[in-house]
């Protein structure tokens, strides 16, 4: 678009002076270039929250899967103390104490037993001698 | 002086030693024979069936009296077999610990009839002079045969619930003896105290009721083995099931006794 101006000029009775041709004087622009840039920054800030929620997503999410780290647990120079339990004046009778012992023997000898071997399998015979096939 | 009584108890252990395999229990060296008239038995009747497959293909003479002197050892030995597993059983049950003599009698008697029964088929062997003769002594046997599988059944549970009642027999007492401290003692427990014991003697005597429900029926049912020889193991596997169970109820007992004893032997 080509916007000249043509100014006419006041009938003079001297020499004809050719026609002046001024150039386009371009309109003020601070209006038209004051609306676009909130738009821009609001498509800026957009992406910018954007990457940043999407990078603390990420974060987040790698501090979650990340593997524990393990705990290796080294002896104390101080153990705990386990409770000190007072014997009963029961434990040291001698009746108690043949108990216990019998009890122990018993214990042992209930869930150390097995029986002989090949006692529950009686021998499968042959019936069929194959005379008569 | 240090050397001769280094020499003393080297002599002394090694006595030791001499003793503890004299007395190694009979029923281990029976099992042992039997096993060693298995394989025979399972060698002579391979060459029997070879013979037999010899006669078969060529029908003559000298097979036919091949097959028939393999087929004489291989039934004799068939009923060496049978026998030698009896006398372990006979082993088992002299050394059960527990075992009343009226049921040790009954059991011997049942493997002492088999015995005669199996070795008087023996003795009959040689004097067969034919296959077919051969063939109707066997079906003698095969007759006889679940009887004989019920024989082995009836005494393998015999073996064990004699076993089990020892077992018993010392439980009982442990458990009498356990309650017998705790009643004793009552009255200088906690509340909490005696209440866990009684709760630790109702679990045991729980224990021993289940115990004596599992070994009745296995008694019962040990006379309902009899007929057919695959019928007779389907019952023979649920009794050897039920006895195990016996045996657990009184292992889990037996730890109830071990916490009364714990919990007796300190104060707090």
């Amino acid at each position: 678009m080509e916007d000249t101006q043509t100014i006419p000029t006041p009938p003079t009775k001297g020499p004809e002076t050719p026609n002046i041709t001024l150039p386009p004087v371009s309109p003020p622009t601070n209006t038209i270039t004051k609306k676009p840039l909130p738009i821009l920054v609001i498509l800026v800030s957009i992406i910018l929250i954007l990457i940043i929620t999407l990078i603390a997503v990420f974060l987040q999410n790698r501090k979650e899967n990340a593997p524990t780290e393990q705990v290796i647990v080294t002896p104390t120079a101080a153990p705990t103390p386990t409770p000190i339990r007072k014997p009963s004046a029961l434990s040291t009778t001698d009746a108690f104490i043949a108990f216990s012992i019998k009890n122990a023997s018993f214990s042992a000898e209930i869930s150390n037993f097995t029986f002989q071997e090949g006692l529950f399998t009686p021998p499968t015979l042959d019936l069929d001698l194959g005379i008569n096939d | 002086m240090v050397f001769k009584r280094i020499f003393i108890y080297a002599a002394l252990f090694i006595l030791g030693l001499s003793f503890t395999s004299s007395v190694k229990a009979t029923s281990v060296q029976a099992y042992q024979d039997f096993q060693f008239q298995f394989d025979i038995y399972r060698q002579i009747f391979g060459d029997y069936r070879v013979a037999l497959g010899e006669f078969k293909k060529y029908g003559s003479l000298s097979s036919e009296q091949d097959a028939l002197e393999k087929v004489k050892t291989a039934v004799g030995q068939r009923n060496q077999v049978a026998r030698t597993y009896f006398l372990f059983l006979n082993e088992m049950l002299t050394e059960s610990p527990s075992m009343p003599p009226a049921e040790l009698d009954l059991y011997q008697k049942i493997i002492t009839n088999e015995i005669a029964f199996l070795d008087q088929e023996t003795s009959m062997a040689p004097s067969l002079s034919s296959l077919a003769d051969v063939e109707k002594m066997s079906s003698e046997f095969i007759k006889h045969y679940p009887i004989l599988q019920s024989s082995y059944r009836q005494t393998i549970i015999a073996v064990q619930l004699g076993y089990l009642r020892y077992f018993a027999k010392q439980f009982d007492t442990l458990a009498s003896q356990a309650q017998a401290i705790v009643n004793a003692n009552r009255s200088s427990m906690t509340d909490t105290k005696r209440a866990t014991l009684d709760r630790f003697i109702l679990a045991l005597s729980n224990k021993r009721s289940l115990y004596q429900q599992k070994v009745d029926g296995v008694r019962t049912g040990t006379f309902k083995l009899t007929g057919d020889v695959a019928d007779q193991d389907r019952k023979f596997v649920v009794l050897l099931q039920d006895l195990s169970s016996a045996r657990q109820y009184l292992g889990e007992g037996s730890s109830f006794i071990t916490e009364i004893e714990k919990a007796l032997t300190y104060d707090d």
